[in-house]
């Protein structure tokens, strides 16, 4: 198997080469071209009807998820080109029996031996912006992931200088060993004059992966072209 | 004792990519870590000694364990690690625990602070910004140039059409007109600027309609069931006080919110006009608030009676339309009344509102209501 991110960083793509045999779990609808003899299969998202519910509700992502198969018998790799909806950057999590914790729409792909469920996010979630569940992704293996605009990973320690202030929205995935608080920008009234609002307070350990946009502030911005 | 494992992980550089899923154990003098061959295959350990505990993660419920600057970060939220390594005793071990259970109580408090200060915030808002929008909005309405009004109801004066055919015969077009300049005649200030237009149309619903900017239906239905002449007045009255008090625009500004507003006020009323095109043309007819009924309601009748009309003419006509189905071929939103509940209390309110009112000189119309609703027999 060979994934390669191609064009990055703006319209990035996973161009995927599987061997004879080989398989890769990629969302619903990310599939862009393929070879004629690719064989594709719809599977409920995480095994059963009320785990894909879940999964779409919640954790934003598509009821089913598509199984990428290059049939044993065939005589060469079949070569498939995944996107995503928005403009932006993709990213390879490697998880080495660790988890990671997804921003809603983030999943593309996984590889076997991941593991994809829903996790209850708090009401502090929901507060900041980034919904009610999680996605966690866990297990051994490869998961792509996608996010609008640039991703920029930053490694917190478990001591010193851990803490780290995000936007709220900017979010796209962090390890479950990150602890998360909603807080105001600053005083009340730069916090809601100076735009900022409400922020996510980030304390390490832990990996996370920030977008340099946002879906919300793209919104906000072209509701002032129209009536 | 029995050792426990605990499914967890740890930090680490020597680890491939930093990071291992990992089992853990409790012994009587380390927490070790064990993670397997395929994930990098490596024992790592934290002594009791160097142990620091902390809760957090994104649950908050995971333990975080922290030891010498080269030792390891181990992490679990496997439930009983906490009590598994208290129990192994000893004064470091009982130092890290206590530290630890103090630095959560002291966290929940304060997002409980949060919690209690963001719902009083939200409570406050919902009850100061409706009445605040509302009066923005009538402020907004107020600058506004009239001619807004007539565009509107210019877009929409189609309808009329759509209802009937005009009536053209003398005796019923002068009879309303008679009565709609007679009472126009009362109006003052700002609300005499408008020009009213009145037409008859025919159809056999007892319905009236204003249009903002001043054009007036009447349905023939009406016309015909009309008890005097006051009646007909107190009808066309109480359309014409929702035409100078603007009530429409009003309406609309308010349900269409912040945005309209802001084109209505820096003159750009296209926007809404081709809203309004797009078939919305009907959102200018949904209806006037309970409110807006009322105060055209008494104010109908207080131009009635200024002008020498029987004040108790609005209220003769609800009387004698109480039992009336409204046609089903005239549209919903153009319904003058509906057999709404509302209706008797419409009534007591004017009933209760007359004694009140002082009479001008009575009105002599020429021609007659009667020889109008001859006109209309045929």
């Amino acid at each position: 198997m060979d994934i390669e991110i191609r064009d990055r960083p703006a319209f990035a793509h996973l161009k995927v080469s599987l061997q004879p045999g080989e398989r890769l779990t990629a969302e619903a609808g990310a599939m862009a071209s393929m070879s004629a003899h690719t064989a594709l299969t719809a599977r409920w998202n995480g095994g059963g009807f009320f785990g894909a519910v879940l999964r779409k509700l919640f954790g934003g992502e598509t009821l089913f998820v598509n199984e990428i198969v290059c049939p044993a018998g065939s005589s060469g790799p079949a070569e498939i080109v995944l996107t995503q909806p928005t403009p932006g950057d993709m990213h390879a999590i490697d998880l080495n029996g660790t988890s990671m914790f997804l921003q809603s729409g983030a999943f593309l792909a996984c590889t076997d031996g991941v593991r994809m469920g829903v996790a209850w996010a708090g009401l502090k979630s929901l507060f900041g912006g980034e919904g009610l569940f999680r996605l966690k992704v866990s297990g051994k293996g490869r998961v792509y992931i996608g996010a609008y605009g640039a991703i920029v990973a930053r490694d917190l320690p478990a001591a010193g200088d851990r803490e780290l202030i995000v936007d709220t929205n900017h979010l796209v995935a962090f390890e479950p060993t990150v602890s998360l608080r909603v807080t105001l920008a600053a005083g009340l009234f730069s916090s809601f004059f100076g735009g900022e609002g409400f922020v996510m307070r980030l304390k390490g350990p832990g990996r996370v992966l920030l977008q340099t946009r946002s879906m919300e502030g793209l919104a906000s911005w072209t509701n002032g072209f129209l009536i | 004792m029995a050792t426990q494992d605990f499914p967890g992980g740890a930090y680490h550089p020597e680890l491939p990519g930093g990071r291992a899923g990992a089992t853990l154990r409790v012994l009587w003098d380390r927490v070790e870590a064990r993670v397997e061959a395929e994930s990098g295959g490596a024992t790592l350990h934290i002594r009791n000694a160097n142990l620091r505990m902390e809760m957090g993660g994104a649950s908050g419920r995971m333990l975080l364990m922290r030891g010498a600057p080269d030792d390891p970060t181990l992490f679990s939220e496997a439930p009983g690690l906490f009590e598994a390594i208290r129990d192994t005793g000893g004064a470091s071990v009982r130092a890290a625990c206590e530290a630890c259970a103090g630095a959560v109580a002291e966290r929940r408090s304060g997002s409980r602070r949060i919690w209690v200060f963001a719902l009083v915030a939200l409570a406050l808002l919902a009850l100061l910004i409706p009445p605040a929008w509302r009066a923005a909005a009538d402020t907004m309405v107020d600058g506004l140039p009239t001619s807004v009004d007539t565009q509107l109801g210019d877009l929409v004066a189609g309808q009329i059409a759509s209802v009937g055919p005009a009536v053209t015969a003398e005796p019923v077009t002068k009879l309303v007109g008679a009565v709609v300049d007679r009472l126009a005649a009362g109006l003052e200030g700002e609300a005499a600027q408008f020009e009213f237009k009145p037409v008859v149309v025919e159809n056999t619903a007892v319905n009236a309609f204003a249009l903002p900017g001043g054009r007036i239906a009447v349905c023939t239905g009406l016309l015909k069931r009309a008890p005097s002449i006051d009646a007909l007045a107190g009808v066309l009255g109480h359309e014409m006080t929702h035409v100078t008090g603007r009530h429409s625009v009003r309406h609309l500004v308010k349900s269409v919110g912040v945005v309209a507003a802001f084109n209505l006020l820096l003159g750009d009323a296209s926007g809404l006009l081709a809203m309004a095109g797009e078939g919305a043309a009907m959102a200018i007819l949904t209806g006037y608030s309970r409110e807006q009924e009322s105060a055209s309601d008494a104010e109908g009748a207080a131009l009635l009676a200024k002008q020498g009309f029987d004040p108790d003419g609005l209220s003769a006509m609800f009387k004698v339309m109480k039992d009336t189905v409204p046609e089903a071929n005239v549209p919903p939103a153009l319904q003058w009344m509906s057999t709404h509940p509302a209706l008797d209390e419409r009534i007591a309110a004017l009933d209760a509102l007359l004694p009140t009112l002082t009479r001008g000189p009575k009105a002599e119309l020429v021609p007659t209501l009667a020889a109008a609703q001859a006109a209309l027999k045929d």
